[in-house]
């Protein structure tokens, strides 16, 4: 948020346009009300990220936060009114779907922001498009983790247990698919596995605690049926695949091979911990795996030749790559996805720009004719 | 669906919200769209001036926010990650 108090003002500046045919100049303008919709698994930083930007542009906002959530979305309300956010400017509301819907059909409502599951991506953008209305979706992903054959093992390893396991597996932008090349597959596997048994499951306030519950029984209830789906298809189940222990939400790590293309799990997102594994012939058929996903939210490549990295992350079809890293979100940079991840950035000037009209005025040279 | 708080490692329900009435909800748009002119009217640098106090209150308070034991199970995740730097 103090990142856009400090730039938007910079962002948003009228800008000149450069044309021979007369003087050009760009101007932005808020939409007004807008209608945001965000998740439960980072339920005060996914506000924040909204708010920040979307405020300073001069927008005004009602916030349907995730039901999971009601504490922390009226808990980030009050901060803000304690800054001096007036009234109107940020409202939370406890909303239904069909109340969500009938807002988007409201012409006081501008723009449609959803950070949410592909299913309230579909019906909520539909409804936004049949009232011409923009919209930014922020759906699910099933990144690739890309493991090269001059990759750091160490380091790697380290990535992978960070980008498949933080925040508990449940990260829209956390890394699912684990496709290695075969000259790495028998080095890097036996000791993903070992790092993901080491893992203490427990109380998440308990700080030598490293994976926490899932956020629910029904999400639990959700990936332990995936799980079973997919070793029905044939996948086969090297670490973990069940509930831990008998109360509360908890899964244990779990790692999953043999997953042919036919398999469901294939084209599904795992939102948990559980790991897809899937060896590569060569970087060749490692780029060809990752880019045959519905999705294409982020994803990382690991090599210790940065050079030959980055030509893999342009060959991904995401809409962000990292590199020797699984996952990142700065305010300085955009965040979004293509593909069936949605639309649309979040952060940087590109997202401040998503909800302000960028209007061209322009003074034609007195010779343009016409 | 209501809005229920509940810790999903025992599964106790902390808290339950009521969704808000169609009355409220376009109550809440009348008054967004009425404070919107003045809110985009104002300079930059005084929205910068609360959104950067929001910004600090949200630091000051990152303890208590992550870990009020009234609602620290909405984050079920490990506490590091609940806070945000």
């Amino acid at each position: 948020m103090q990142y856009f108090a400090d730039n938007a003002e910079v962002f948003l500046a009228p800008k000149k346009l450069d044309s021979a045919m007369g003087d050009a100049r760009l101007e932005y303008s808020p939409f007004g009300v807008l209608l945001s919709i965000q998740p439960w698994n980072y339920p005060y930083y996914q506000l924040a990220r909204f708010a920040g930007p979307h405020l300073m542009s001069g927008n005004v906002m009602l916030l349907k936060h995730a039901p999971g959530v009601p504490q922390c979305a009226l808990a980030f309300e009050q901060v803000l009114r304690e800054a001096g956010v007036p009234e109107g400017v940020y409202t939370n509301l406890f909303l239904s779907n069909d109340q969500s819907g009938a807002l988007i059909d409201d012409p006081r409502v501008k723009g449609i922001a959803l950070t949410g599951s592909e299913r309230a991506g579909e019906a909520l953008a539909s409804r936004a498009g049949k009232n011409l209305k923009k919209s930014t979706m922020e759906l699910g992903g099933s990144d690739a983790f890309v493991v090269l054959d001059d990759a750091d093992l160490d380091h790697t390893v380290a990535m992978a247990i960070q980008g498949r396991f933080g925040n508990n597996g449940q990260t829209c932008i956390g890394a699912k698919r684990f496709i290695v090349v075969k000259s790495m597959l028998d080095k890097f596997l036996p000791r993903f596995i070992a790092a993901a048994r080491k893992l203490k499951l427990g109380d998440p306030l308990d700080e030598t605690v490293t994976l926490g519950s899932l956020s629910s029984d029904a999400a639990l209830q959700l990936i332990l049926r995936q799980i079973q789906e997919a070793t029905s298809h044939g996948a086969k189940i090297a670490l973990g695949g069940r509930r831990a222990g008998e109360v509360g939400a908890f899964l244990e790590p779990t790692v999953l091979t043999n997953i042919t293309s036919d398999n469901p799990a294939y084209k599904q997102e795992f939102f948990g911990p559980a790991a897809l594994i899937f060896p590569a012939k060569d970087k060749e058929e490692a780029i060809a795996i990752a880019n045959d996903s519905p999705f294409g939210l982020g994803g990382s490549a690991y090599s210790t030749d940065i050079e030959r990295a980055k030509r893999v992350a342009s060959r991904m079809e995401t809409g962000m790559v990292f590199i020797n890293y699984p996952d990142v979100s700065l305010p300085e940079l955009p965040f979004g996805g293509v593909k069936r991840s949605g639309y649309g950035k979040e952060l940087s000037n590109l997202g401040i720009e998503e909800f302000v009209n960028k209007k061209l005025i322009f003074v034609p040279n007195a010779n343009l004719g016409g | 669906m209501p809005y229920r708080s509940v810790n999903p490692a025992t599964g106790e329900a902390l808290k339950t919200f009521t969704e808000h009435t169609d009355e409220r909800m376009w109550l809440a748009l009348a008054t967004a769209d009425k404070a919107f002119h003045a809110w985009a009217a104002r300079p930059f640098r005084e929205r910068s001036k609360i959104i950067g106090k929001s910004a600090q209150i949200l630091l000051e308070k990152k303890e208590n926010l992550a870990a009020s034991p009234h609602w620290k199970w909405e984050r079920e995740s490990p506490r590091a990650e609940a806070k945000w730097s």
